[in-house]
């Protein structure tokens, strides 16, 4: 079974040695040293389920960062580790960086354990989400396909027409009677060209030299 | 038929900031508004879940953050909000660890500053329920829909 990706980013070397020894077992770590090396390994790997970063770094914050990752990865969950901090920091975390956890450090090894474990159930359960809805979607097409196929199906089986001996109208099955050419509009997919066969021309032009026979006289 | 208002709790100990609340704001938002985070969590189960609860920190009896921690585990989809005076730091690692807050307002608000927290705050709401709805709605069909086939048709 693949192992769950994770990003970690810290200035400090030996924090980022210490994280990778600790978790690397467990989870496929990413590492990088600053937000602008984040922001490119989360670029090339979309599959980062938690992101985790130092609040305190030069050039970008780990708040700025994870506000930036929010675009790039929207469904990555996101936690500040920090061993400072100014009130400022902490609300930029929330507001900007909209992260799950806010941990001090030096971190617990356990501690840690459990909201990364927590992290990533989250994370999980919301893609288990979006690919339920995906599969339902597919599932619903193909049974509407199927619905429509066996409507049209059913439509053609209704092969025994109750149909009047004298008018030659059909009576539907909520028993009302209809015009052949109605009917089969309603019920079928035929489509009407109109013309006049060789029997019936006869007829309507012996009517018409009858009602008009001294044209020509 | 206008679209109904999104519902929002607002919960102040002080008075004079609900009153300050509610006419800012309830031109927008349907506003419910609580005094303690007793009363806050009576009236959730009078009223109902709402789209927002954003809650004071420092008030009597119960926190802000005890107050959105019980809201969401009763009322999970619902987004939380603190808006506090004071920028504690254990105030505010609770807030993101144990209340799980969407945003922290520090007092005095700036009007618009604030309104568009909710109303961001309100289209979260909003987008995890349209989810939910889909995802109910496309359960529902698709019963239907395999009930007309009786299940005989599983392997076609």
């Amino acid at each position: 079974m693949n192992k769950t990706r994770l990003l970690f980013i810290d200035d400090e070397e030996v924090n980022r040695i210490n994280f990778q020894q600790a978790f690397s077992d467990d989870y496929d770590v990413l590492l990088a040293a600053s937000g602008k090396e984040a922001l490119e390994l989360l670029a090339a790997n979309e599959d980062i389920a938690l992101i985790l970063s130092d609040q305190r770094m030069p050039e970008m914050s780990g708040a700025e960062l994870l506000a930036r990752a929010r675009e790039i990865l929207p469904n990555a969950e996101r936690i500040i580790l920090t061993a400072y901090s100014q009130p400022e920091d902490i609300i930029a975390a929330i507001n900007q960086g909209e992260v799950y956890r806010y941990i001090l450090k030096p971190w617990s090894d356990a501690e840690l354990r459990i909201a990364i474990m927590q992290a990533i159930e989250r994370f999980q359960l919301k893609q288990e989400n979006r690919s339920l809805l995906f599969i339902l979607e597919e599932k619903n097409d193909e049974l509407a396909e199927l619905v429509k196929a066996r409507t049209d199906e059913l439509t053609k089986l209704q092969s025994m027409l109750p149909i009047c001996s004298y008018c030659r109208r059909i009576r539907d099955d909520k028993n009302a009677w209809h015009e052949l050419e109605v009917y089969l509009r309603l019920h079928s997919e035929i489509h009407f060209t109109h013309g006049i066969c060789p029997h019936c021309y006869e007829m309507v032009m012996k009517e018409h030299s009858e009602i008009m026979p001294k044209k020509d006289k | 038929m206008t679209p109904q208002k999104a519902k929002v709790l607002y919960v102040d100990d002080e008075e004079i900031n609900l009153i300050n609340f509610r006419e800012t704001m309830c031109d927008e938002f349907d506003i419910f508004t609580a005094a303690t985070g007793e009363e806050a969590l009576n009236l959730l189960a009078r009223e109902g879940e709402m789209s927002l609860v954003a809650s004071d920190q420092r008030m009597p009896g119960m926190s802000g953050v005890e107050l959105l921690t019980r809201v969401k585990e009763n009322w999970p989809d619902t987004t939380r909000m603190i808006i506090s005076a004071y920028t504690e730091i254990n105030e505010l690692m609770e807030a993101i660890n144990q209340a799980e807050v969407f945003r922290y307002f520090v007092k005095p608000w700036e009007e618009s500053e604030l309104r568009l927290a909710i109303r961001n705050a309100v289209a979260t709401y909003d987008l995890g329920q349209e989810i939910r709805i889909i995802v109910e709605h496309g359960r529902k069909q698709m019963a239907e829909r395999t009930r007309i086939f009786g299940g005989s048709n599983e392997n076609e």
